[in-house]
C-alpha cells in the first residue's frame, strides 16, 4: 500500500464501519500436526531440550531418519556464548599455534578473504562463540547446545539438538572419516559437505513437521538449492569470506544427500562417505546430481625462488576459494561459472629473509583452468585492480602480491 | 550464518508512526461512541486518545489525526479493538518519549495477538508463508505465522500471499518487506 492511496482506503473502511457491520472473524479449529514421512511414530514437536524426555524423543527421532539403530543418549548442556567462548579458549590454547600465521593472514587480506586480525585467536574465538549453534564433542561424547539468548528458542534448539545427534550417530560409523586425505582448504571443506551434510538434510527433514508445515507440500529441491544460494549470498557479503565460508558445506552436502536418499537411504549415504568427493569443485558442480571430478588436479610447481626466499605456507584454495577471490570482481554467477573452470591450485606465501631479518614476503596464487578463456578471463579483470601482479599462460592464472616494492618478476611464468 | 528467509512481521509501528502520533494527537473529546458500536479504527483511537486525554495531550482533533495517521486500517477488526483497549493504559511518558512510545505499543501488540481468532484466511496465507520461508532457510512456524498474521487486515494478507511464489529468497524477502514494512 502506498501512502497515496492510503486515505482513500480508510475512508472506505470507515464507510463500512459506519453501516454497523460487525466483523465477527470465522473462527478455525486448531492447526493439523505433522510428521515425518517413515518417522510417523514420532511427534514433531519443539520441546525444551534440557529436559531429559524431550532430548529421547528428539534423538529416536535422529535414529529413525537415519535409519540407524538405536543409541544411548549423549550428556546435553546448554551453554550461553560466554560459557561456550571459555570453553574454545581452553581448546585453542591446548593447540600448537598456527605457523606463520600473521604471513598467512597478510597474504589473505590482500587477496581480500579476510579482514586483519580475523586470525588471531580471540577473534576466532568471538567468532565460533556466535555464530555456531551446537557441537557435538566426539572426545567427551556431548552435546552442546548454544544460547544465542533471544535467537535461541525452543524450535530453534530443538532443530539443532537433532542435527547434533545425527552427528553423534555419524561417529559410531564414521569415527576415522578424513583420516588419510591431504588436509588443505578445499579437501577440507569437501570432506566436511559430507559430515555436516547429512546432519542438515536429515535436521530439513525434521524442521518442517516441527514447524507446522505438510513434509509432502514442500518443494525440496527448491529447499536445497535455496541453501546453497543463500549460504553464497550470506558469505560473500562477510568481511571475511575464507573463514565464513564454512557455511557452505552444510548447503552443499545436504544438497548432495537429497538426490538419491529415496532410492538408497542409509546404506547410500555410507557409500558416499567411503569414496568421498575430495574437492569443493565436485561439490559446487553436483547442482541436480553428483557429478565426480572428471580430472585430477595437476601438480603446480613453485617457481625457481632467488636465493634467500623460502615458502613458508601453502595451501590449496580450490574451486570455492577461486569463487570467493573472483567474486570480487564479478558477478556472483559469473565468479562460480570461471570457478567451476577450475582445475586446480597453489597458494603459497613466500618470504626472504636476510640474516634473520624479514625484508620480504609475497603471495603467489597459480590456478590451473580448463580453458585457456577462463584463465585470460580472470586474469584480464583482476588486471584492473591493483592488487598485484597478473598474468595468464595458457590455462594458467598467476597473481603475485608482495609487500613492498620488491621485484617479484621471478614468480611469474615467462610469456 | 544466522537462518535466513522471510521478514517476520512482527512490530508494526516503528519510529515514523510513532513521531506522526506525537504531532498530530491533540486534545482528545470523549470519543463518545458505546464500545458495542465502535468500528475498529474508533476502538483503536478511543485507546490512543483516553490515554492522551488523561495525560492531557490531546485536543479535539485526536480521534480523526488518530484515524488518518496510525495505519489502523491495515490492522484486523478484532487485533484494532484488543490494541486500542491496550492503548489506553498507555503511560503518559509514552507521549514524550519515543522509545517509551515503542515499547509500549509493541507490548500492547504482543499482548493483543493472543486475544485475536485465526481466521481461515490467515491459515490459508500461512501455510503459504511459512513454506516459502522454509524453502529459503527460515524457522518461521506456523504456529507463529498465526499468532503473528492474526493482527493484520485481509487487505494486508492479501498483498503479503502476492509474495508467494517468489523467483528467489532476496525477492521474497523485499516483497515480505515492502508489505510490513
Amino acid at each position: 500500500m502506498t501512502v497515496s492511496t492510503r486515505p482513500l482506503l480508510l475512508v472506505v473502511a470507515l464507510a463500512l464501519a459506519a453501516c454497523g457491520a460487525s466483523d465477527e472473524p470465522d473462527t478455525i479449529g486448531p492447526l493439523p500436526h505433522y510428521r515425518i514421512p517413515g518417522c510417523e511414530a514420532y511427534d514433531t514437536a519443539p520441546c525444551d531440550v534440557r529436559d531429559a524426555a524431550c532430548q529421547s524423543r528428539l534423538m529416536q527421532i535422529a535414529v529413525c531418519l537415519r535409519q540407524d539403530e538405536p543409541a544411548d543418549l549423549p550428556p546435553v548442556s546448554v551453554v550461553s556464548e560466554i560459557e561456550y567462548a571459555s570453553i574454545l579458549t581452553e581448546r585453542v590454547a591446548g593447540r600448537a599455534p598456527t605457523p606463520n600465521r600473521d604471513e598467512l593472514e597478510w597474504a589473505l587480506s590482500r587477496f581480500g578473504l579476510v579482514m586483519p586480525g580475523a586470525l588471531r585467536d580471540d577473534a576466532m574465538v568471538l567468532y565460533t562463540a556466535t555464530h555456531i549453534d551446537g557441537e557435538f564433542r566426539p572426545d567427551l561424547q556431548d552435546v552442546l547446545i548454544i544460547d544465542h539468548g533471544a535467537k535461541t528458542d525452543i524450535a530453534e534448539a530443538s532443530n539443532t539438538l537433532v542435527h547434533e545427534f545425527v552427528h553423534a550417530l555419524q561417529y559410531r560409523e564414521l569415527s576415522d572419516f578424513g583420516d588419510g586425505y591431504v588436509s588443505t582448504f578445499d579437501t577440507h571443506l569437501a570432506l566436511k559437505s559430507l559430515i555436516e551434510g547429512e546432519a542438515r538434510f536429515h535436521e530439513l527433514r525434521y524442521r518442517a513437521p516441527m514447524l507446522g508445515l505438510d513434509p509432502r507440500q514442500v518443494d525440496w529441491e527448491r529447499t536445497f538449492e535455496n541453501g546453497v544460494s543463500a549460504a553464497e549470498t550470506w558469505v560473500l557479503k562477510q568481511d571475511s569470506p575464507f573463514l565464513a565460508v564454512t557455511v557452505l558445506p552444510y548447503g552443499w552436502g545436504s544438497r548432495l544427500f537429497s538426490f538419491d536418499w529415496n532410492e538408497t537411504g542409509h546404506a547410500g549415504v555410507l557409500a558416499r562417505f567411503a569414496d568421498p568427493p575430495t574437492t569443493t569443485h565436485a561439490l559446487m558442480a553436483s547442482v541436480h546430481a553428483y557429478e565426480p571430478d572428471d580430472f585430477t588436479a595437476p601438480d603446480i610447481a613453485l617457481p625457481e625462488l632467488p636465493s634467500g626466499w623460502s615458502a613458508i605456507g601453502h595451501e590449496v584454495f580450490g574451486a570455492v576459494g577461486t569463487f570467493l577471490v573472483l567474486a570480487r570482481y564479478f558477478t556472483p554467477d559469473e565468479a562460480r561459472e570461471l570457478a567451476l573452470a577450475w582445475r586446480g591450485d597453489t597458494f603459497t606465501v613466500l618470504q626472504r629473509t636476510a640474516q634473520s631479518t624479514n625484508v620480504g614476503t609475497v603471495a603467489l596464487w597459480s590456478v590451473e583452468f580448463a580453458s585457456e578463456a577462463a584463465a585470460t578471463s580472470a586474469a584480464s579483470r583482476i588486471t584492473l585492480t591493483a592488487l598485484g601482479t597478473t598474468r595468464a599462460t595458457g590455462t594458467r592464472l598467476t597473481v603475485v602480491v608482495s609487500d613492498r616494492t620488491t621485484d617479484v618478476t621471478w614468480a611469474l611464468p615467462t610469456e | 550464518m544466522r537462518d535466513g528467509g522471510g521478514t517476520t512481521p512482527q512490530r508494526p509501528m516503528g519510529r515514523a508512526s510513532a513521531l506522526v502520533l506525537l504531532v498530530v494527537l491533540s486534545l482528545a473529546p470523549a470519543c463518545g461512541a458505546d464500545d458495542a458500536e465502535q468500528t475498529p479504527v474508533e476502538a483503536f483511537c478511543s485507546g490512543v486518545c483516553g490515554a492522551a486525554t488523561r495525560c492531557q495531550v490531546a485536543d479535539a482533533t485526536c480521534s480523526s489525526s488518530c484515524a488518518q495517521s496510525a495505519h489502523v486500517e491495515r490492522y484486523s477488526n478484532e487485533g484494532a479493538r484488543h490494541l486500542g483497549d491496550c492503548l489506553d493504559g498507555l503511560t503518559c511518558s509514552a507521549f514524550s518519549d519515543e522509545t517509551v512510545w515503542n515499547e509500549q505499543f509493541n507490548a500492547c501488540w504482543q499482548s493483543s495477538k493472543p486475544l485475536v481468532p485465526v481466521t481461515e484466511h490467515v491459515r490459508g496465507v500461512c501455510s503459504r508463508y511459512v513454506e516459502a520461508s522454509f524453502e529459503c532457510s527460515s524457522l518461521y512456524s506456523t504456529e507463529q505465522c498465526e499468532l503473528d498474521l492474526r493482527m493484520w487486515s485481509d487487505d494486508m494478507l492479501d498483498a503479503a500471499a502476492a509474495c508467494f511464489p517468489a523467483p528467489d529468497c532476496d525477492s521474497l524477502g523485499a516483497c515480505l518487506k515492502g508489505v510490513f514494512g
